[in-house]
């Protein structure tokens, strides 16, 4: 038995401190795909929170074959999904698509100028560390503006390594649905991307 | 015979992440190297995806990861059942939640066991600590006169802390390694405050005893709720060298206490409950 099916045997028993543990190792990437989702730091912190205030509830659902951040990042994924739909029957008259957040952005930006001006001007690169907080901002906004299913497919697959199959299992859609969603993300974060032609130019 | 382009693209996903059927993958190579078309479509999303990795992923923020657990555990329904007295007042200790290390749950128990027995004996009347009874019992049972509010109060308080007390030092090697100390933390901070309204409230004289002894096992519950132990600075130690230091161990005795409990003069009528 691995580590991790110890502790959840231990916290379907009702270990509490087993609990703490399982929440503490996968909370920090639960939040990363609640942002993804939802483009907003309030929203993933209060939404990581129900995920596992949901995990504890069903806690004795939970097979041993499953993998518990798989378990978890379905919960995530639904939670956001939910959380999205609520959200735009409220705001159907402001149309925010792109969520896109400039708070977390805008702080690494002053950040990056601060460190540029406070290195010395032979050594510094400030031209440089401009861009890269633009290239931060454009991956941003691109994957702001894709569609919801399309993100959640994007970012479980390229930042949270799940294999397709597994996503399928996670989003409850077929496999060939994980495909096409993720052919379509890539398609247009290409596009979107455009402008770094020269960086992501097959040629280089 | 040949990969057709519709065939072939269906497939990028899998390829680009490495994911390719090993029975597909070189129809799949042989296509692109034929194919100009779907080659510099797959480059170009590759390129794309490499690009992507440049992305700083999301942080969530250090207070947030740090307060999780407490925030959390505050809304899953209850482990176990402790009192949780509504009091309010002046607070001296620190509220921030520590974050103690697991092994320091060992040394805690460890440190608090003397306690423990010591409580377990002298409340119980025993050589080992009983199972702990909740307050009701406790004084339904008749150990304690009803007459004085503020004895039965101090008298409820005592159990109430012997219980947490015994609680963490009644513990098991296999339950310590999942003790829930910040919830015991939490439970400390509670009874000091009770204690703060107490010790004002015990203010006649034959009440001196009962209120000394609530300021010593103050202490205790004041160092409980202050361990902060930060990697390798064991601050428990303080707290065990304040507790030898203080002798506390020696001024608790339950025995005394009921004994200045029957002196408390009945001044006021009977109660039937609290
Ligand atoms: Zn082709």
């Amino acid at each position: 038995m691995t580590d991790e099916q110890l502790l959840i045997d231990r916290a379907q028993q009702g270990d509490r401190e087993a609990f703490r543990h399982l929440v503490e190792r996968s909370n920090a990437d639960v939040y990363r795909l609640a942002y993804d989702m939802t483009r907003n730091r309030h929203d993933a912190e209060d939404l990581s929170q129900e995920v596992f205030i949901r995990a504890h509830r069903s806690l004795a659902n939970f097979r041993r074959e499953a993998k518990w951040s798989t378990w978890l990042y379905r919960i995530t994924v639904n939670l956001c999904l939910d959380h999205r739909d609520k959200q735009s029957r409220k705001r159907m008259e402001y149309r925010d698509d792109t969520g896109y957040e400039d708070q977390a952005d805008g702080s690494s930006r002053r950040e990056a100028r601060n460190s540029g001006a406070a290195s010395s001007p032979a050594t510094s690169s400030p031209d440089r560390e401009t861009e890269s907080v633009m290239i931060q901002q454009h991956i941003e906004q691109a994957l702001s503006r894709l569609p919801a299913q399309e993100r959640a497919v994007f970012s479980l697959r390229h930042y949270h390594d799940l294999p397709l199959k597994e996503i399928a299992d996670t989003m409850n859609i077929a496999e060939g649905t994980v495909k096409s969603h993720l052919f379509r993300a890539l398609q247009r974060l290409r596009r979107e991307l455009a402008f770094y032609k020269k960086e992501i130019g097959p040629e280089g | 015979m040949m990969m057709t382009c519709e065939r072939s693209r269906e497939l990028f996903p899998e390829a680009l992440y490495s994911e390719l059927a090993p029975d597909l993958q070189n129809e799949f190579r042989e296509h692109l190297a034929s194919c100009l078309s779907c080659r510099t479509e797959f480059e170009e999303l590759k390129a794309t995806l490499q690009f992507m990795n440049r992305r700083s992923r999301p942080q969530p923020g250090r207070d947030f990861l740090e307060s999780f657990w407490d925030r959390l555990s505050a809304r899953l329904p209850a482990g176990e059942k402790i009192a949780r007295p509504v009091v309010s007042g002046g607070a001296s200790y620190r509220t921030r939640p520590a974050r103690v290390p697991a092994w320091a749950y060992g040394i805690a128990a460890v440190l608090l066991i003397a306690v423990g027995v010591y409580l377990g004996r002298t409340f119980f009347g025993g050589p080992t600590p009983g199972v702990p009874r909740n307050d009701e019992q406790l004084l339904s049972a008749g150990a304690m006169p009803q007459e004085d509010s503020t004895s039965a109060k101090a008298v409820a308080y005592l159990e109430r802390s012997k219980n947490l007390l015994i609680g963490l030092t009644n513990l098991d090697e296999e339950h310590r390694s999942s003790l829930d100390l910040s919830r015991n933390q939490e439970v400390s901070r509670e009874l000091i405050q009770q204690a703060n309204v107490l010790t004002v409230a015990l203010n006649r004289p034959d009440q001196q005893q009962m209120r000394r002894l609530i300021q010593d096992l103050e202490v205790i519950l004041l160092q409980l709720a202050n361990i902060d132990v930060k990697p390798g600075v064991p601050a428990i130690e303080l707290v065990q060298k304040g507790v030898d230091q203080r002798s506390i161990l020696l001024k608790i005795n339950l025995e005394e206490m009921r004994a200045i409990a029957r002196r408390t003069p009945p001044n006021q009528p009977k109660k039937t409950n609290l």
